[in-house]
């Protein structure tokens, strides 16, 4: 909770027109940035510019800001934005081939999650039916579990009403739990048939 | 607490804040306390290890592959003193003249100077300030400021508890983990410990914006505020009656109980608390004095029917 408090304070001196809190927030939030952009496609370059113009925007706008507990959700909103835009743009640049290539690794978001080498059948399965969601469904999951945004916050980065998302998270959340039930009863009729083979 | 876990599906654990404390930190006192709730029942129990397994398989790897972190924050600073309009290309000269100029002066003239001060266990300080206001340090707490802007910006973070005697003049703000208390000249108190705020209002007025709250409150002489227990509260004391932790004296009404015990803990420099999980939900109304241990003991823990015993420097409590 004093993280997030400390945040707020350093929010407040960017406004009042202190370029040193613009660093702080860089520093503090440069690699959730990144680490988000480079789930949505993988053009690198234009994930960097965007945090690069996104810190740009802020600052221009620093007189205008409101309070906000959480400059994250702020920044990850504008960041959202500033790379959609670019790869809207750069698609129209390109042949239709490459756009059909481009449409598809940067429709689809990626999860990547860490491969843990003795991972158990469990995750794995989990890990499958995670990929297995839609992209849309990937992201609010990922923007609420991995970057920690609320449900509102959500909303405002991906621009969907409050309903939707709740749904996007709900119906994921309830495709992992089909996953762990099923292994779970699995687990139990293992384990029975073992003790009644043992006798 | 007030939710009845016994009902919640999988997914309602995985929407709950304090679920989500738990797994993040399972040894805090209420991640303690949300274990032993849930556990009484071994339906529940194996609902939330449920949410537990599947939020424990959402890691998420490091996609953080930019190496870039220094280069992209020069062109940031680049970017942005274009906008405020600077052509130093034209008169490189005179702009590194300019800046060495402005670097001597920040480094002569306008160098941040922090200053701390800090008590220690068991310890009340009186601190002058550069303005002549005075600060009393309760036991085991810290204020800083800059003294080079304190004439222009009279800016003060606190951790801890202290007592403001504010003399006149320009704005006057004290910043804590939990918010922000403004002032225009006055005497007031700030309780600031574990997440709860409290601020007290003696002579004159304050302004008081906790953070996570869009309205600010006003005090009046005699007024006080807390976030205690998650909710924020306004309440009246008599001024004249009342007496503080400057005179020796240490008000309670209705607070937890593991709250007083930090605070005899402080005061009296003691070691170590001993005590058991259940004592958690004890609430205490009541005052102590910081004059005699045996006596503060007796007054905290007699009315609540609970056994205490101090013995080289640990104080244990038992139901």
């Amino acid at each position: 909770m004093s993280l997030v408090n400390k945040e707020s304070l350093v929010w407040n001196r960017l406004r009042s027109g202190e370029e040193s809190a613009l660093k702080a927030l860089y520093l503090e939030f440069f690699g959730n940035l990144i680490n988000y952009g480079n789930r949505m496609t993988v053009q690198h370059e234009l994930v960097e510019d965007s945090v690069q113009e996104s810190f740009v925007e802020i600052w221009r706008l620093r007189e205008t800001l409101s309070p906000t507990d959480s400059p994250k959700n702020y920044l990850i909103c504008v960041f959202r934005r500033i790379l959609i835009k670019k790869l809207q743009s750069k698609k129209a640049d390109f042949s239709e081939e490459i756009l059909l290539s481009e449409a598809d690794s940067s429709a689809d978001f990626l999860n990547g999650f860490i491969d843990l080498e003795n991972q158990s059948e469990i995750q794995k399965k989990l890990h499958k039916a995670m990929d297995q969601l839609s992209s849309r469904q990937k992201e609010a999951i990922y923007l609420k579990f991995d970057q920690g945004l609320e449900y509102e916050d959500i909303c405002k980065a991906m621009d969907l009403q409050y309903q939707s998302v709740r749904n996007l998270i709900s119906t994921g959340i309830q495709r992992l739990r089909e996953q762990l039930s099923s292994w779970i009863i699995f687990m139990c009729l293992l384990s029975t048939f073992s003790v009644v083979s043992a006798f | 607490m007030k939710k009845n876990y016994h009902t919640y599906q999988v997914s309602d654990f995985i929407e709950d804040k304090d679920f989500m404390n738990w797994l993040a930190h399972p040894d805090s006192t209420s991640s303690k306390e949300f274990y032993e709730v849930i556990s009484s029942n071994k339906d529940t129990l194996q609902k939330a290890e449920n949410a537990k397994a599947i939020l424990l398989s959402l890691q998420y790897k490091n996609l953080n592959k930019s190496r870039n972190k220094d280069k992209i924050w020069s062109s940031i600073q680049n970017d942005i003193s274009t906008t405020k309009g600077k052509s130093r290309r034209l008169w490189p000269l005179i702009a590194v003249a300019a800046a060495s100029i402005g670097f001597i002066l920040y480094f002569t003239l306008f160098r941040p100077e922090i200053i701390i001060e800090k008590s220690q266990l068991a310890e009340h300080r009186l601190i002058r300030l550069p303005d002549d206001s005075f600060v009393t340090l309760n036991a085991d707490s810290e204020i800083q400021y800059d003294k080079t802007s304190f004439a222009k910006k009279r800016r003060i973070q606190l951790k801890g508890e202290a007592y403001f005697q504010v003399k006149k003049g320009n704005p006057f703000s004290v910043e804590t983990a939990q918010g922000e208390v403004k002032v225009i000249g006055t005497s007031f108190n700030i309780y600031s410990r574990n997440d709860i705020m409290n601020v007290s209002c003696m002579i004159g007025k304050v302004i008081v914006q906790f953070i996570n709250q869009q309205n600010a409150y006003t005090l009046n002489a005699g007024m006080s505020v807390s976030n205690a227990n998650n909710t924020i509260t306004k309440s009246n004391f008599n001024i004249e009656e009342h007496k503080f932790w400057r005179d020796g004296y240490f008000y309670y009404n209705n607070e937890s109980l593991v709250q007083v015990m930090e605070e005899l803990k402080r005061q009296y420099n003691i070691k170590t608390l001993n005590y058991t999980n259940n004592l958690l939900h004890y609430k205490y109304s009541g005052f102590f004095k910081k004059d005699n241990l045996n006596e503060a003991i007796e007054s905290v823990f007699l009315p609540l029917k609970l056994n205490a015993t101090f013995e080289n420097g640990i104080l244990s409590i038992k139901e």
